[in-house]
């Protein structure tokens, strides 16, 4: 009897052993669980929202940093000058004489668009191996006055040759350039060496060099015009010049009729 | 003197007739040159009719300051409008007493690109560093105030309005004051000078 006594004890002792360590192995499995669940989250979850968070953060400071992501630019739009003509000729009619300077000014710009793509049209698109960039081709104006007309074309070549061509027309500076020059004023000097005056296309033409801008042709013609063409990275003056030979001056006076 | 008053007014009349011809003939020619696709003449026409403008905003500027300043009548002779196309307006007018060499000049330099940096400069109290200088207001506007005295004892005074890209230079000799100078300047149509010449 004692020993079944003893016997049943211990069986409970260990039913309830067992149901302890049952327990305990579902406690420390939530357990496992509970952390598995919060190292996730704490590296995934809580990543995530931070993500969100900056996010939305980042593009909220980049909508208020005022800084342009899109757009595609301005389309070209040259005036149209018959119009203008016409609104100027009517604000002519009722004495406001501003409208109508405004207006003879943008027909004037207009026409000068026009001349600028004439002479853009006439240039070359290759020189030598270098390539135009149309999207670099220029034209401004101010109208008649002191810049005058300004056409500009850029060339690029292999590595780093760059070609830079600009057309100034009817512009006072260049006149008084042009006065000077033709007064024979121009004088060479020992302390320039790396200017020299020359003939470029039965033109009179001075041809300078700089070790920061490379080779400069300018070529004075006309009453008011200037063409200038601007090499960088050029080997030699002989590769210079063979580029420079591609322009024909006398194409651009013609559509300037500026002779 | 009526036959002269007469005289004046059908030529000034002839003048300004003959001008707005000219204006209506150089859009037109403007107009007819750029039909035939010649873009040279139709520039030069342009470049002509601005001139024109010039020389009509130019006489309204004139028409619109005042007979008589300090009582001194206008010196006719001195009225002047001149344009270089967008090198910009030229217009100047003198009044002057007749008993003495008192004067009061106006000359106003209109529509020039080249005007706009000086007007910047003006505007920079840096610059003004000559105790004869100083900075006053006419109205809203800031101009620069200079007084020099003659060799004779008389005083000047020189006054440069900037007005965005026009510049009006009040130049006066005479026993004025500076509130005298500032008063006769802030008497002139200043708002419709820079209309005009905006």
């Amino acid at each position: 009897m004692k020993i079944l006594i003893k016997t049943g004890v211990l069986l409970i002792i260990l039913s309830m052993l067992s149901l302890s360590l049952h327990a305990q192995s579902r406690l420390i499995r939530r357990l496992q669980q509970e952390t598995e669940k919060k190292i996730v989250n704490e590296i995934f979850g809580e990543d995530e929202k931070k993500d969100e968070k900056g996010r939305s953060q980042h593009d909220s400071n980049d909508r208020m940093s005022g800084q342009n992501r899109r757009g595609a630019g301005l389309e070209a739009d040259a005036p149209d000058v018959r119009r203008s003509i016409a609104d100027a000729g009517a604000a002519y009619e009722t004495k406001d004489f501003i409208a109508a300077k405004r207006s003879v000014r943008n027909a004037l710009w207009g026409v000068e668009i026009e001349i600028g793509q004439k002479v853009l049209e006439s240039l070359p698109t290759s020189v030598s191996d270098l390539e135009y960039e149309k999207s670099r081709d220029e034209v401004s104006s101010m109208g008649a006055g002191f810049v005058g007309l300004i056409i500009g074309r850029q060339y690029q070549g292999k590595e780093d040759l760059q070609l830079q061509a600009t057309i100034g027309n009817d512009s006072a500076i260049l006149g008084l350039a042009g006065l000077f020059w033709h007064e024979g004023m121009f004088v060479q000097s020992t302390d320039q060496p790396n200017q020299k005056e020359i003939r470029f296309q039965e033109t009179r033409a001075v041809i300078s060099y700089t070790d920061d801008d490379g080779y400069t042709l300018s070529v004075p013609f006309g009453q008011s015009s200037v063409f200038l063409l601007n090499g960088i990275n050029f080997e030699n003056e002989n590769q210079f010049m063979s580029a420079a030979n591609q322009f024909s001056i006398n194409n651009i006076k013609n559509i300037l009729e500026d002779k | 003197m009526k036959i002269l008053y007469t005289t004046l007014i059908s030529l000034g009349l002839f003048a300004a007739t003959l001008s707005a011809q000219e204006v209506s003939k150089q859009l037109h020619e403007a107009g007819s040159a750029y039909d035939a696709g010649n873009l040279q003449e139709t520039r030069m026409a342009l470049q002509q009719t601005i001139h024109e403008l010039d020389m009509a905003i130019g006489n309204e500027i004139l028409k619109a300051l005042p007979a008589t300043l300090h009582n001194m009548p206008i010196d006719q002779e001195k009225d002047n409008v001149s344009s270089a196309g967008d090198l910009g307006l030229f217009i100047s007018r003198r009044y002057a007493a007749p008993e003495n060499d008192h004067y009061i000049s106006i000359e106003i330099i209109g529509d020039s690109p080249m005007i706009s940096g000086v007007n910047a400069l003006l505007s920079l109290p840096v610059f003004v560093g000559d105790r004869n200088q100083k900075r006053v207001r006419l109205g809203s506007r800031r101009a620069l105030l200079q007084q020099n005295e003659g060799q004779d004892g008389i005083h000047s005074w020189d006054l440069q309005v900037p007005m965005g890209s026009t510049l009006l230079i009040f130049s006066l000799r005479g026993d004025m004051d500076e509130n005298t100078v500032t008063n006769l300047a802030g008497s002139l149509p200043l708002d419709q000078i820079e209309r005009l010449t905006r």
